[in-house]
């Protein structure tokens, strides 16, 4: 295994950084979902179109306040689960979102996680009001619990750090 | 011709140049710095410095268990700092303003005969502020002469003027690159009668100190490079601190939601700009501005899975969001007004449109959106 932390982007990632696919909010979003904080500096919220009779995914969007990884894990993402039944976006991995990169630096696996992390609690704001399928695990799955672990630990830090100040 | 070729340690005629290169090349940063080149020691690096200033200093201690840092201090002086207390030494954070000043009443109260050295720098690495170090051995040396005063000077040199005899700290730490040298070698002054303990072990060099071979090449760099610093030196800083407070007021007047970081005028690094944009995300606008040819750094550590931004900027009272919007730039002596305008033309743009990419709006767009 290397000693050295590697930090360079490749072709994909640098590529949707500058043209991001599918950027912006659907107003009238049938499913959304945001993860992460600006506190964490890692934040990212995903806008689904579902077919209601098909369950399938007719459009998505994210926004991103994230680094370069981020926004091109949110992007990549979305492009990967238009037209897809919501039982198989619920499938992807954050492995798959970095594959789709040609591969993200080690120390940037935690953006596809969150995008992941993102995606699978839109699919489960969607099945809020309505009975659940049977594919949807019951748990939170690690994607998800990753998302929530980073808002709680930024929030932690954040109030450690409030009561050092105030102690000084 | 053969500089830094031959093993400095070995008498062949090779090795005696390099012995040579090395011996005239303290003898260049000591004149920079008013020491005598016996008092210069060669690591790699000034975290290496640094490392061997605190550890190296401790190995000496039986009865002095107690450490003074700031608390905006590099992490080359924090990590060795906090490892101390494994060893049953007591670490105290001394903390700063809003614009990074020590506090130095608290400074005063915490010192003592238990102290065994108080480590603060004389410019800080990410936000430029020029401590009042006259002020701060007065209090140190008027609590107790035993006391060693430490300095991390490596933003210092070559943006503020450096007199070891003036400055009357028993050890600062220097670095090559932070003055364009070669990456690489670095230098730790050790105060004549100042006693340390190697904190490398291996077999003897040409110093005491910091055993291995030299980085001969290197450090005649970080020589020769201390010599530019200091040509003409008055004017170079004056230019300087020119060009970068007309970054600095470029970008206040030019972007939106952006504040200063650290203080302004004189008692700032000539050459420091750090500034936060609010909802904007330093690492993403650092590639950004990679793209168009500004190369600058961010403050945060978003590279690792750490999510905790600066340490520097919460020090000042910054919020974590604040803190992690945050850029530094460097103005370097080869920079014109030309460079200056560039950045200005391109910054405003580039953080628009990381901003963009946002789903958190500022509360006015959002409600100027609305309307």
């Amino acid at each position: 295994m290397s000693s050295r932390v590697p930090l360079t982007y490749g072709r994909k990632v640098l590529e949707l950084f500058r043209n991001p696919k599918n950027l912006g909010r659907i107003d009238d979003a049938d499913a959304e979902a945001l993860a992460g904080s600006l506190a964490c500096g890692d934040m990212i919220a995903i806008y689904l179109k579902i077919d209601k009779s098909t369950e399938k995914i007719i459009d998505a969007k994210f926004e991103s306040y994230g680094c370069a990884a981020n926004i091109a894990a949110a992007s990549i993402l979305t492009e990967m689960v238009k037209g897809k039944p919501l039982h198989d976006a619920w499938k992807i991995s954050w492995r798959d979102v970095s594959d789709n990169l040609g591969g993200l630096p080690s120390v940037k696996y935690h953006c596809g996680v969150l995008a992941v992390g993102a995606l699978r609690r839109a699919i489960r704001a969607y099945y809020v009001n309505s009975p659940k399928p049977e594919w949807l695990p019951k748990e939170p799955t690690p994607e998800e619990k990753h998302a929530l672990e980073e808002e709680k630990l930024i929030d932690a830090l954040a109030r450690r750090t409030q009561k050092l100040s105030a102690n000084a | 011709m053969w500089s830094g070729r031959g093993h400095p340690s070995i008498t062949h005629l090779m090795g005696w140049i390099s012995y040579q290169s090395l011996y005239e090349a303290a003898t260049n940063i000591a004149l920079a710095i008013n020491c005598s080149p016996e008092e210069i020691v060669y690591t790699h690096s000034g975290t290496e410095a640094n490392n061997l200033a605190i550890m190296g200093s401790a190995g000496f201690s039986s009865k002095r268990k107690k450490v003074l840092v700031s608390s905006i201090e590099h992490l080359s002086v924090i990590f060795p700092a906090e490892r101390l207390e494994k060893y049953g030494f007591k670490v105290i954070k001394v903390p700063v303003d809003g614009e990074g000043f020590l506090n130095l009443d608290f400074l005063s109260e915490h010192v003592d005969k238990e102290t065994l050295m108080v480590s603060v720098a004389t410019v800080n690495h990410e936000i430029g502020t020029i401590q009042d170090m006259k002020a701060l051995r007065d209090i140190v040396r008027d609590k107790d002469e035993g006391v060693l005063i430490h300095t991390d000077a490596c933003d210092a040199l070559g943006r503020v003027p450096l007199d070891m005899k003036k400055l009357d700290v028993d050890l600062a730490s220097f670095s090559g690159h932070k003055i364009y040298g070669p990456k690489g070698a670095g230098a730790l002054y050790v105060k004549e009668g100042i006693k340390l303990e190697p904190i490398v072990h291996g077999q003897l060099s040409t110093q005491k100190l910091w055993p291995g071979v030299e980085n001969v090449p290197g450090i005649i760099g970080f020589s020769k490079t201390v010599e530019i610093m200091h040509r003409n030196f008055r004017e170079n800083v004056s230019r300087m601190a020119e060009l970068r407070d007309s970054l600095i007021n470029g970008i206040l007047n030019n972007v939106d939601r952006a504040i200063l970081n650290g203080p302004s005028g004189d008692r700032r690094a000539p050459d420091n700009v750090n500034i936060s944009f609010l909802y904007c995300e330093e690492e993403a606008l650092t590639v950004e501005l990679s793209m168009k040819g500004i190369y600058v750094s961010s403050g945060s550590a978003c590279t690792s899975r750490v999510l905790e931004p600066s340490h520097v900027l919460l020090a000042i009272g910054r919020k974590y969001e604040e803190a992690h919007g945050s850029l530094l730039m460097k103005i370097s002596p080869s920079n014109t007004i030309s460079d200056i305008n560039y950045v200005l033309d391109v910054l405003p743009g580039a953080v628009k449109r990381i901003r963009s990419l946002s789903p958190v709006k500022p509360l006015k767009e959002v409600t100027q959106n609305v309307e």
